[in-house]
């Protein structure tokens, strides 16, 4: 027997009832005729204030309500809204030119350091590397165990594994390992003596300024590569071609540090 | 923008009559419908740029009408001892040729404007609106639930109200 309480009597009335749900109470109003009674009573009541309410519509109403909309400026955006979203890009913007201004100072100030060391660095590396002639290297090239001697005592002072890279195939021989320093930082210096020509040198160092791209520069008639990378930086340089400097630096940075 | 701005308020003026019915429905008396009336446009356009095109803008105005009053203006009318708790008697402007049919409107909106507050407002939105129960309840911000109660205890006070006024009619109409 499903429950016939006012509400879904109502709601049966309005056909508010799902389909099995009005089904049901059909079933339930068979057996009561209290219900039925009520359903007759409820039902008058459904369709006879159409009529009547509308007729209120007819009501004459004060014309201060259509002048009030007319006359009233419509609000597209809250006063309050309005001033705090203002407000709110005014000190985003403030916030993010502060960020942006002391960025670029910063990064400018930065890099203006940065140039500045590497300069200087690769400058005294150059200076060093001036002085080099083929009788610099003219001792024999190390042996392997030597030179993993060398390798190993360079890589502590470094603080990080060193790899001597292998130039032979671009015709350079490695012929010294040494640490130099250059205000207070050690400076290690691989040296190789090509076939012909003036020696060339890699030389690592540690730093403490952000990664750069590789720079290619000449100073004092050598040419040089310099680059750094995860607080190391590194210069390429000798009396050698450009191109044959790029082909040194692959191999470099292919098994390198 | 304009045009739309403008159409806006072409569209609340032509609702003004349904805005002030259910403002009769709410508070039960003229008075203070129309200081409702009267809050619930200056709301709709200092609202306006929450209301979205294509949406049913009678719904809205009703919501922030229905609103106004249970938040602000009901309190107030209590005070003024014009509010909802005894309706005045209704009088409506004669525009059916029938005074009887007059009569009996008036009889039917005034036993309506007796009922309770949130019933007389049920029966006005689901009967004479036309909105559907979940309309109805999103409207007054109430569960479709208590709106199906509201609307049969509505329905059931108004029958017994209006049972001897339906009965005279209906003999009258069959003589």
């Amino acid at each position: 027997m499903y429950l016939l309480d006012d509400e879904v009597l109502v709601a049966y009335i309005d056909g508010q009832l799902e389909d099995d749900v009005a089904r049901q109470v059909e079933a339930a109003l068979l057996e009561n005729p209290i219900a039925q009674a009520k359903i007759r009573k409820l039902k008058d009541t459904s369709s006879i204030l159409k009529q009547p309410f509308d007729q209120l519509l007819n009501t004459p109403l004060s014309p201060d309500f259509a002048n009030t909309i007319m006359s009233k400026k419509v609000v597209t955006m809250p006063d309050k809204r309005l001033q705090i979203a203002l407000a709110s890009a005014f000190v985003t913007v403030l916030f993010f030119l502060g960020i942006g201004t002391g960025y670029i100072y910063n990064n400018y100030q930065q890099q203006t350091i940065q140039k500045s060391q590497a300069d200087s660095w690769i400058q005294a590396v150059v200076d060093y590397q001036i002085l080099y002639g083929r009788q610099t290297l003219e001792n024999p090239a190390p042996a392997l165990q030597e030179v993993n001697q060398t390798r190993q005592r360079l890589g502590e002072i470094l603080g990080n594994d060193l790899l001597i890279p292998d130039l032979m195939g671009e015709g350079l021989l490695f012929k010294r390992g040494q640490v130099l320093e250059f205000r207070g930082n050690p400076v290690i210096q691989l040296a190789y003596l090509p076939e012909q020509g003036k020696p060339v040198a890699y030389c690592i160092t540690k730093i403490n300024t952000n990664n750069q791209a590789l720079v290619q520069g000449s100073s004092k008639g050598l040419s040089y590569l310099h680059w750094q990378k995860d607080g190391y930086g590194y210069i390429l340089v000798g009396d050698i071609p450009e191109k044959k400097l790029y082909s040194l630096h692959k191999i470099i940075t292919k098994d390198s540090v | 923008m304009r045009n739309r701005e403008s159409s806006f308020k072409q569209q609340l003026v032509c609702l003004l009559p349904r805005i002030w019915r259910f403002g009769i429905s709410l508070t039960g008396s003229t008075e203070v419908c129309n200081d409702l009336v009267q809050a619930t446009c200056e709301r709709a356009l200092s609202r306006y740029h929450q209301w979205r095109p294509g949406t049913r803008l009678d719904h809205w105005v009703f919501k922030i009408m229905h609103s106004i009053w249970i938040n602000e203006l009901r309190s107030q009318a209590i005070r003024r001892g014009t509010g909802f708790v005894d309706h005045e008697n209704y009088r409506l402007e004669s525009t059916l040729p029938d005074q009887e049919s007059s009569l009996f409107n008036e009889q039917i909106i005034n036993a309506t404007l007796a009922l309770p507050e949130a019933q007389r407002c049920a029966l006005l939105l689901v009967y004479v609106e036309g909105y559907s129960y979940k309309e109805a309840a999103e409207l007054l911000d109430v569960p479709i639930g208590t709106v199906m109660s509201r609307l049969s205890r509505g329905r059931l006070g108004l029958a017994e109200k209006l049972q001897l006024q339906i009965k005279s009619r209906r003999s009258l109409e069959s003589v």
